[in-house]
Formats: C-alpha cells, sequence, structure tokens
C-alpha cells in the first residue's frame, strides 16, 4: 500500500474516535488537535494495529505526533513485514 | 512451547526468607517460573526459577567485575520481559540496588520522558543504567548530563568477563530496591525499601492477605516498574514458588480481552488491578466474547490503588457472568509503595463490601454514619465507600485528627502506620522523610480514612493527589506545566480533581486570567488543554477565573482545597458556565 492510501485509511480510522468533530488532514495533531486521552489512543492504535496487521513499538511512538507521522510508521512497518 | 509448571515437588514456604536472594535460591529448587505474553496473546519466552537463578548469578559476576561499591544503583529501564527479572536479581547476588524505571508510551511525548529518566535517575544517583532496546535512544539522551560508569542494552553487560569474586548477596537489613511511583514527576522520590521490610510485607500477604496455597498460579498485566507490578507480581510468586503469566501494560491496554484469555488458559487463581482495569475490560469486551473464557478459577481478584468505586466492578462482574466469573473473588485492598505494597486486604472470598455513609456529616465533622437501605435518605446525600478490610499483622494503625490526636472509630482523620513493612525513608531526601516518618517511625500515609477495630475504610487518598486511569498525577505538575504559558502567570493557578455522580476522577485547572477578548480566551484554554493533554494523557476542565479570585492563606500561599470548594460551589450553580473540558 502506498503512502497516500495509508494517510487516507488512517485519517478514516481516527475520524471514528474523533469527538471533536473537526477535519483531519495529515498535518492534524493527534493528541493536541483531537484531544485524545492516553485511553482513547491505545483504543485508536490498536484499531491502526489490525487494520494494517502490523505491531507498532511502544518506542516508535514517542517521535509520533501528526497523522502522517503516523501514517509513515505504518508504511515502513508494512514494508519490514514484507521483505 | 508450553508454559512452566503450576505444581512442583518443592514443599511451599510461604515467603519465609530473610532477603530475596535466599527467596530465588529456595524456588530455584522447584520447576516453576515466569512466562511471557506477547501482543497477540501466545507465549513468547519463559524462564524457569532454576534458569533465573543460574542467569542471575552469573550475571553478577560480571556486574562485580564493575568495581562498583556495595549499594550502588542500577537503572533498569522495566519493559516486561524476563530480562528484568535477571538484572533486577543479579543486583540482589551482587549487592547492588536495582531501580525500575517506567518504560514509557506516551504518544509524542519523547522530551517529557526522557526529562523524567533523567530526573530518577538523578534522584537515586545511579551509577549503571540498562535500557531494552527499545529504549536505548530514550536513555542514551537521558544520561547525558549524568555521570554515570556505565550504560547500554543488557548484552552490554552479558558479555563482560565473568569475575572469580565471591558473590556478595544483600542482606537484611540492606536496601533491596528503590521504588519511583510515588513522587511527583518534577521532584521524584525513592522509595526506600529493605529486605526485612519487603520479606515482611511479602510474608503478610502470603499468610493473612492472599492466603496462598501450591495450587495458586498468579497472571498480571501491570507494569514492573509500579509496586503493585513488582511486590505483588513478581516478587511475591517468587517468594511463594509460584508461576506467573505476565501480559505487557500496552498489550492489556490494547486488548483486555487478552488477560482473561491468559488466566481462562492458564487456570489462573490470583490476578489483580487498579479499579479502572477492571472497568476498561469491561468496556471493551464483545459480549459474544463471554462464553470463551473460564474464569471460575480466579479466586482472588484485587482491587486497589485508587478510591474504590463499586459501580464499575458490579459492571465487570455482570458481563462476565457467563464466563463463571465469581463477584466474591473481588478483594478491595489497600496499599502503597511506602508500605512495600500492602496495608490491608478485605475478607476473601466475600467480595466487596460497600457502605453508604452520610455526606453532609461527614463533610462536617468527619464523622462517618451508616445509613441503611431502608432510610429515606436520597442518593444525593450519601456517599458509597468499600471496607478495604484488615490491616496486616506487622502493622499498627492510628487515625488521627491534624493536631496528632488519636480518633476513635467511625471518625475520619489521617491514617497513620507503623511496623517493619513500612519504608526507612525516601532515598536521601531528609526533608521529604522527616515530613512524613516520625521519630517513633509512624509513617503519616496522607490518605484520609476512618477504622473499625483493625479494618479500615479509605475515604480520600493523599491529600492532593490526582489518579485518571491508574495514574498519579500531582497538582503541581499539572500548575507548573500551566505556568510556561505566556499569559498564564505563576502562582495564578490551582489544579484538582472531583468525583462526579458515576465515581470518574474529573481533572479541573481554574486559572487566573485579564484576558477579556472571548477568542483569546478560547485560545487559551485550548493551549492549556493540549498541553496537559500531550504531558499527562488526560482531559481537563478550564475554568478561566479573573485576577484574585484564587483563595490565599493569610501567608499567601494558595489553598487547593479552598480552591476546590468554591469551584464546585460555581459549578453546582452552573456547570456550563465553569469552562468546558471540550
Amino acid at each position: 500500500m502506498e503512502l497516500a492510501e495509508i494517510t487516507k485509511t488512517v485519517i478514516s480510522l481516527a475520524r471514528k474516535v474523533d469527538e471533536k468533530n473537526i477535519t483531519l488532514t495529515p498535518e492534524s495533531a493527534l493528541v493536541a488537535d483531537l484531544g485524545l486521552e492516553s485511553v482513547q489512543i491505545i483504543e485508536f492504535l490498536c484499531e491502526v494495529e489490525d487494520h494494517f496487521d502490523i505491531v507498532i513499538g511502544e518506542d516508535s511512538l514517542a517521535d509520533v505526533v501528526t497523522v502522517s507521522d503516523l501514517a509513515e510508521l505504518v508504511y515502513h512497518l508494512s514494508r519490514e513485514k514484507k521483505l | 512451547m508450553n508454559p512452566t509448571e503450576l505444581n512442583h515437588s518443592l514443599p511451599l514456604k510461604n515467603a519465609s526468607f530473610d532477603t530475596l536472594a535466599e527467596a530465588l535460591d529456595y524456588a530455584a529448587k522447584g520447576e516453576t517460573g515466569c512466562n511471557f505474553y506477547d501482543g497477540s496473546g501466545s507465549l513468547q519466552s519463559k524462564i524457569s526459577y532454576k534458569e533465573l537463578r543460574l542467569e542471575a548469578v552469573k550475571l553478577a559476576r560480571k556486574l562485580i567485575g564493575l568495581g562498583l561499591k556495595r549499594g550502588a544503583r542500577i537503572a533498569l529501564i522495566a519493559e516486561t520481559n524476563p530480562l528484568f527479572h535477571k538484572f533486577f536479581f543479579a543486583c540482589q547476588y551482587a549487592g547492588y540496588v536495582p531501580v525500575a524505571l517506567p518504560a514509557g508510551f506516551q504518544i509524542g511525548a519523547r522530551k517529557a520522558y526522557v526529562e523524567q529518566l533523567e530526573r530518577m535517575m538523578d534522584s537515586c544517583g545511579a551509577d549503571i543504567a540498562i535500557a531494552p532496546e527499545s529504549h536505548l535512544g530514550f536513555l542514551r539522551q537521558a544520561v547525558e548530563r549524568l555521570d554515570l560508569v556505565k550504560y547500554g542494552l543488557p548484552s552490554d553487560f552479558e558479555t563482560l568477563p565473568e569475575t572469580e569474586a565471591p558473590l556478595n548477596p544483600l542482606k537484611l537489613d540492606d536496601i533491596a530496591y528503590l521504588q519511583y511511583t510515588s513522587g511527583s514527576t518534577r521532584f521524584p522520590r525513592g522509595v526506600e525499601i529493605t529486605q526485612k521490610c519487603v520479606m515482611s510485607n511479602l510474608r503478610d500477604i502470603s499468610n493473612h492477605g492472599l492466603k496462598i496455597d501450591r495450587d495458586d498460579r498468579m497472571v498480571s498485566w501491570l507494569p514492573f516498574y509500579h509496586d503493585m507490578g513488582l511486590v505483588g507480581f513478581v516478587l511475591l510468586p517468587l517468594a511463594n514458588q509460584l508461576s506467573a503469566d505476565y501480559l505487557s501494560p500496552k498489550t492489556f491496554a490494547m486488548r483486555p480481552r487478552l488477560w482473561l484469555k491468559l488466566i481462562s488458559e492458564n487456570r489462573g487463581t490470583i490476578s489483580s488491578s487498579p479499579p479502572f482495569g477492571y472497568a476498561l475490560c469491561a468496556k471493551r469486551l464483545r459480549l459474544t466474547d463471554q462464553d470463551k473464557y473460564d474464569l471460575s478459577s480466579w479466586r482472588v481478584a484485587c482491587v486497589g490503588a485508587e478510591r474504590i468505586h463499586p459501580e464499575p466492578l458490579r459492571r465487570f462482574a455482570h458481563v462476565l457472568k457467563a464466563a463463571n466469573f465469581n463477584p466474591k473473588s473481588f478483594v478491595p485492598c489497600y496499599g502503597m509503595a511506602e508500605c512495600a505494597l500492602a496495608i490491608s486486604f478485605a475478607p476473601l472470598g466475600e467480595g466487596l463490601d460497600a457502605m453508604d455513609l452520610d455526606k453532609d456529616l461527614m463533610a462536617r465533622t468527619g464523622e462517618a454514619k451508616l445509613i441503611s437501605a431502608s432510610s429515606h435518605k436520597t442518593n444525593e446525600s450519601t456517599l458509597s465507600f468499600v471496607n478495604c478490610g484488615k490491616i496486616l499483622p506487622s502493622f499498627e494503625m492510628s487515625i488521627r485528627d491534624d493536631a496528632g490526636n488519636e480518633l476513635e472509630d467511625y471518625v475520619c482523620g489521617r491514617i497513620c502506620l507503623k511496623g517493619d513493612s513500612v519504608m526507612s525513608g525516601y532515598f536521601q531526601n531528609k526533608d521529604a522523610t522527616e515530613e512524613v516518618l516520625d521519630e517513633e517511625g509512624w509513617l503519616d500515609t496522607g490518605d484520609i480514612g476512618f477504622r473499625l477495630g483493625d479494618e479500615v475504610v479509605v475515604t480520600a487518598r493523599r491529600k492532593d493527589v490526582i489518579i485518571v486511569n491508574g495514574r498519579n498525577i500531582w497538582p503541581h505538575d499539572l500548575e507548573f506545566l500551566a505556568e510556561s504559558l505566556p499569559g498564564v502567570r505563576f502562582g495564578n493557578v490551582s489544579a484538582f480533581s472531583f468525583a462526579d455522580d458515576i465515581g470518574t476522577d474529573n481533572v479541573v485547572m481554574v486559572v487566573e486570567s485579564r484576558e477579556s477578548n472571548p477568542a483569546k480566551r478560547k485560545e487559551l484554554i485550548e493551549q492549556l488543554q493540549s498541553l496537559i493533554l500531550l504531558h499527562f494523557g488526560v482531559k481537563c476542565l478550564i475554568n478561566l477565573v479573573p485576577p484574585r479570585t484564587l483563595p490565599r492563606t493569610s501567608s499567601g500561599k494558595l489553598s487547593r482545597s479552598k480552591a476546590k470548594q468554591d469551584f464546585l460551589a460555581r459549578y453546582q450553580k452552573s456547570p456550563t458556565a465553569v469552562g468546558s473540558s471540550e
């Protein structure tokens, strides 16, 4: 799957947990813009993992701020899995 | 791969050892051990106590070769895997003090996490720090300004040459480990627990609290850097030669049903959680999942760490009725890192004993008056509390008023404790120690509650601490963060929490502001909320008030309790006008 497509999917998964109903773009910050609490973030990441069939390491999350950061991480993890 | 055995030929010894090293020496004669399950619930690795002892001793000889002083602090970033056990016990045999550090996973929070690690290592004067591969990058940043002898991956230490030097195990009066769960993130305090202290608590828990026998098997997802995770589910099974099965906290948070699956498949008998864990599980469980599990083996489900609200637990029990979960397995308990782990347990097999008390009387006089179900009092005028049971035999308890006078049954006051399981102090922090421990050895827990003979009912935890989703948040950490924003002045912020009708803790911050432009006020509120979410992972209700609204004491200090009272008065008048958590 290409990065653009992954980004789209991540956005659609994020919409499910977005209580504020904001317009999500690749630049939206997951915590600051969506206003997600840690428990909700985890629920969302669970959806992302299940959807793409990957495992996101805890350590790689520390640098994830925006939707596109997460999409890139998913992109790399799915590529690694294929190799 | 099969998990480690349930039973073994070894006669059960309930923590009757002087030190943790001796406990492992004995457990290593049997066939039990620890099992680690991955994110999909499959057994990933295991280590028997026999192997653990061999490896810990070998590693101890390598660490001794580094020539550190006895009692040197070894910081371990504590992921849920066997490396933690190996290094923790290598320290026990080498005469070093292990310090478990959090393995954090907060999204986008690299800076905050690195700073936290740095402060903890600085506070304990760590000589060595070890991180699993996933966390090495954070550790590297955190040690930059510190003066460590060595830091690195477990393999950097496992490949050191083994020395011929004799082992130098920690003894009865030596510090067994330091625990960093009670302090604030800005001013971490390492609770100093001696071998005598932890062994006394383990004996009390084994013989009186849980009445452990040889058919028990323990299951846990609690982090190893937390007192309930470390003492309750790493040290307790080992001191009783029981097998233990682990999930990582991340796995539990993402897929709580795997906790139930593990208990069901391995016939776990003891597994505990703060109330939020049961609530999360009940919330995320699919109804179709229920009959996949058989939880009839689960005899002890301890509930502790926060004020216990009965409702979420009743829901958990209801959802899992079809899976044979027995609600009488709930065991309310009370404890804290300053007492190694546990202080009291409710009687086994009796479930929750919730009592309804007169709310107004309690607020006015501190008196706890039971309200019978037949009385005409409405829900609004009662508060429900859970009896946390008898204090363990090694403790003496005293409930005191602010002047230090001993209070009688049914009167709320500060819970004070004395005994072998009380910490010796906060590590190298005389001031903080003297604040809570007096010369006679009485620990002022800071918690509020009342007694019924030997039983204790906790009505409020840690004067000011905010507990959300099992995490302790110190109000001054929140206030400090807010004060870092332009437009918020130092000393013009007050943070606290209040529990709503269903027992959920809401975080509130009252901020004085001169800003009158509505758009700018909204912007300030949003900035504050984002900042708090990012650093603490919780939503916060922000209440902007005019300057000089926050109540101050005669010495000019902010009064948090008065600020909360004032806020609640405003809130009750008009919940929507005081601000928004959206």
